[in-house]
């Protein structure tokens, strides 16, 4: 089960993202983000505090997502990963082409610098 | 003490969420570290979902085995797809370019390698057979 929860502050998105993103509901979790996300958005935040599991299949939307942000120089930024999900963000190789911060406020700040 | 899980799963997506919650079950039951449990259903659900979307097998059964023993954790892997060794016919997995450029295929093979110590394959028959060992400290 994958649960995702949008706010808007000022033009950045932030999502955060509860239970687990597996083969089974990847679309499920890419239908939510695309739909939440507007043209107007400068980033988007996903938060990740509630997130216990996530596949390769997760990685992947994350990624066209990231890259369909850049398409129109907006940016995508987590925070809040567990030590098991870092480490597959780590294995993978994501955490060099994606910011990641502590908290959500610590990823607000780096915006408004 | 050794225990054993035995699944027989449906070559389907709806079927990632029954193995997760056998493979929960199984390592409560085994008292497993929670990374230990986060890597066993990683690395089986990358390649359980290899089968499906490139086995040509779908809704064919497939064999999972898992013997917990204090030492190791040995997970066998049986499906009656075409030929196919993950371990050598996945490409190379792309960690490294910018984002606009990072090609997403591999990342499933390139996990289990990473987070599994011993990786092998056999075609038996009409079987393709994965063999897993993960060693275990506690």
């Amino acid at each position: 089960m994958v649960n995702v929860t949008t706010e808007r502050i000022d033009d950045v998105l932030s999502a955060d993202v509860e239970g687990r993103i597996d083969g089974s509901n990847v679309v499920q979790f890419e239908e939510a983000v695309r739909t939440a996300i507007e043209d107007s958005d400068r980033a988007v935040i996903m938060d990740f505090e509630k997130l216990v599991y996530i596949s390769s299949a997760g990685l992947r939307a994350i990624l066209l997502t990231a890259k369909s942000l850049q398409n129109r120089d907006a940016k995508l930024l987590l925070c809040s990963l567990s030590d098991r999900i870092r480490e597959v963000f780590e294995i993978s190789g994501f955490d060099k082409i994606l910011p990641i911060h502590p908290s959500k406020a610590e990823a607000l700040d780096s915006l408004n610098r | 003490m050794s225990a054993e899980l035995s699944l027989q799963l449906s070559a389907t997506l709806d079927d990632i969420a029954r193995l997760h919650e056998e493979l929960e079950a199984f390592a409560a039951q085994q008292s497993w570290t929670s990374k230990l449990e986060f890597e066993v259903k990683l690395v089986v659900e990358e390649l359980f979902t290899n089968v499906i979307n490139y086995g040509g097998c779908p809704g064919e059964t497939v064999q999972i085995d898992f013997v917990s023993e204090p030492g190791r954790l040995t997970i066998e892997m049986a499906d009656s797809g075409r030929p196919f060794d993950p371990l050598v016919d996945t490409p190379d997995a792309d960690t490294v370019s910018a984002v606009e450029d990072r090609a997403i295929g591999g990342l499933g093979v390139h996990l289990v390698l990473t987070m599994m110590d011993e990786a092998s394959y056999r075609r038996d028959g009409n079987l393709n057979r994965l063999t897993l060992v993960k060693r275990r400290e506690e």
